[in-house]
């Protein structure tokens, strides 16, 4: 499992002291970790847009410029799923991080435990797209993350993994596969494929266009049914991101 | 049956107006909802799928709501005192309020229930470009007459469909929906102002209204919102 989390806080030693504890849960783990620190709300939504999103951040509240709250607000503009934990030392703030959606609130001076727990609830709660598929292929267990999944397809009793520039072959039926990724986003449009709509850019005749081009066949018995299915899923989609 | 709905406040009255207040929300988005009030020492005798808990009340909400949305299931915690937010993070609710309560806050917790229950609307079925669409009621803010048609206007599209305005209306449920000027037609749900010219909507669109149906609107979302403000002034 991969993860990016944040520290911001303008204390130093509040910096180094909490991604200490971040570190070491993420060792104890095996969890990948790219750690990024900050010491103001403006130098972290500023990286924020450079870098790409963040799946945690651990957030002081008093800080000079752009409080923690106001931090919170403007990243929820344009990022919803990230795990705001509000790290302070105040505990008039409680009503506001609700209205930010943060998923924990630690009081300081923070106990690794109060990281533990942050960090457990997210990891048991983590969004659609961050889950993987456990699966074993030459010789070793890989997770691969469902948003990294094309398409998947059977043939002659193995089935082949295409995830962004390389295919994983493994000896696990359809109906196996489809159980262990049980997410909205995959849709089984033929016998013999599994397809990610989040890469599907159009419909043509009776395939499924993806980004890279590959086209992915529709059974075409249920050609009518799956593309009602496809523009509902874009739909909810799109209202799920507003 | 749908949803289940339970509310345990710390006072009857509490409970009767909350309540109330729900299922008026949930007509007014068409969402089958069955909401039962929990008195005080007493669990949850079905499965609710959200528990709106006051802490002021005592006790703790059962296990099966700790722990976020991923269930399904919504645990919605309120309190007299800010102070109690914070250690409610242990049982990770979808949201905390302050009582009193305001309406805001309030449409803010059910909205996060539509979120979570979207599939379970109740929908329009369209033909759109050939293929049939099931729009939710409650994400439909507007609809207006066109040349060869109707524009739907959703929160996250706009959907042309050949069915006539008049037609498309016949299939909507009364109360909830509105012919408010010849070519438009509103929810009133999602009407958050009366203006001098018509009424302005949550997305910001402003939909004239007809002169002879200016008195109806108006009537007509007043008391909605009336009897939706007067239901959660706790």
């Amino acid at each position: 499992m991969n993860l990016n989390i944040a520290v911001c806080d303008d204390l130093k030693e509040e910096r180094v002291g909490l991604s200490r504890m971040v570190r070491a849960y993420c060792q104890e783990r095996g969890i990948d970790l790219r750690l990024r620190l900050y010491s103001s709300g403006r130098e972290l939504l500023d990286s924020v847009e450079r870098s790409g999103p963040l799946n945690m951040l651990f957030l002081d509240i008093y800080m000079p410029g752009l409080s923690g709250v106001d931090t919170a607000r403007e990243l929820r503009k344009t990022d919803k799923s990230c795990a705001v934990v509000f790290v302070t030392t105040s505990t008039d703030h409680g009503l506001e991080s609700y209205e930010v959606e943060a998923s924990d609130y630690i009081v300081k001076p923070v106990r690794s435990e109060d990281v533990d727990r942050a960090m457990d609830w997210y990891i048991s709660h983590m969004p659609e797209e961050l889950r993987s598929l456990r699966v074993y292929s030459e010789g070793e267990w890989m997770d691969y993350p469902l948003s990294s999944i094309l398409y998947i397809e059977i043939l002659d009793h193995q089935s082949y993994i295409h995830i962004k520039n390389r295919t994983v072959v493994v000896r696990r039926s359809m109906s196996d596969l489809v159980s262990s990724i049980d997410s909205p986003d995959f849709m089984r449009c033929h016998r013999s494929y599994l397809v990610n709509l989040n890469y599907v850019q159009s419909i043509e005749n009776c395939d499924f266009r993806l980004t890279d081009g590959t086209l992915v066949p529709i059974r075409a018995g249920n050609l009518n049914k799956i593309r009602e299915d496809f523009i509902n899923w874009t739909y909810k989609k799109a209202w799920s991101r507003q | 049956m749908g949803l289940i709905f339970s509310v345990r406040m710390s006072t009857p009255k509490e409970n009767c107006l909350v309540s109330e207040a729900v299922r008026r929300w949930a007509e007014l988005v068409r969402i089958p909802i069955t909401v039962r009030d929990l008195v005080i020492g007493e669990e949850p005798d079905m499965d609710p799928d959200i528990l709106l808990w006051d802490l002021d009340g005592g006790g703790m909400p059962p296990d099966a709501f700790r722990g976020g949305k991923r269930s399904g299931k919504l645990l919605v915690l309120c309190a007299s005192a800010e102070g109690k937010a914070i250690g409610s993070y242990s049982m990770h609710p979808a949201d905390f309020l302050k009582k009193p309560m305001c309406l805001s806050d309030l449409r803010r917790v059910l909205e996060k229930a539509v979120a979570v229950w979207h599939d379970e609307l109740e929908r329009v079925d369209v033909l759109c470009g050939g293929f049939k669409r099931s729009v939710p009621q409650y994400d439909l803010l507007w609809a207006e007459s066109r040349q060869h048609g109707t524009l739907l206007h959703t929160h996250c599209e706009e959907i042309q469909i050949r069915e006539t305005l008049r037609d498309f209306c016949a299939r909507l449920p009364d109360g909830v929906f509105l012919r408010c000027q010849r070519s438009f037609l509103v929810n009133l749900y999602h009407v958050r102002e009366l203006t001098s010219v018509g009424v302005k909507l949550d997305d910001g669109s402003e939909i004239p209204v007809g002169r002879r149906v200016r008195e109806e609107v108006q009537s007509a979302c007043r008391e909605l919102q009336g009897v939706w403000r007067t239901a959660v002034s706790l």
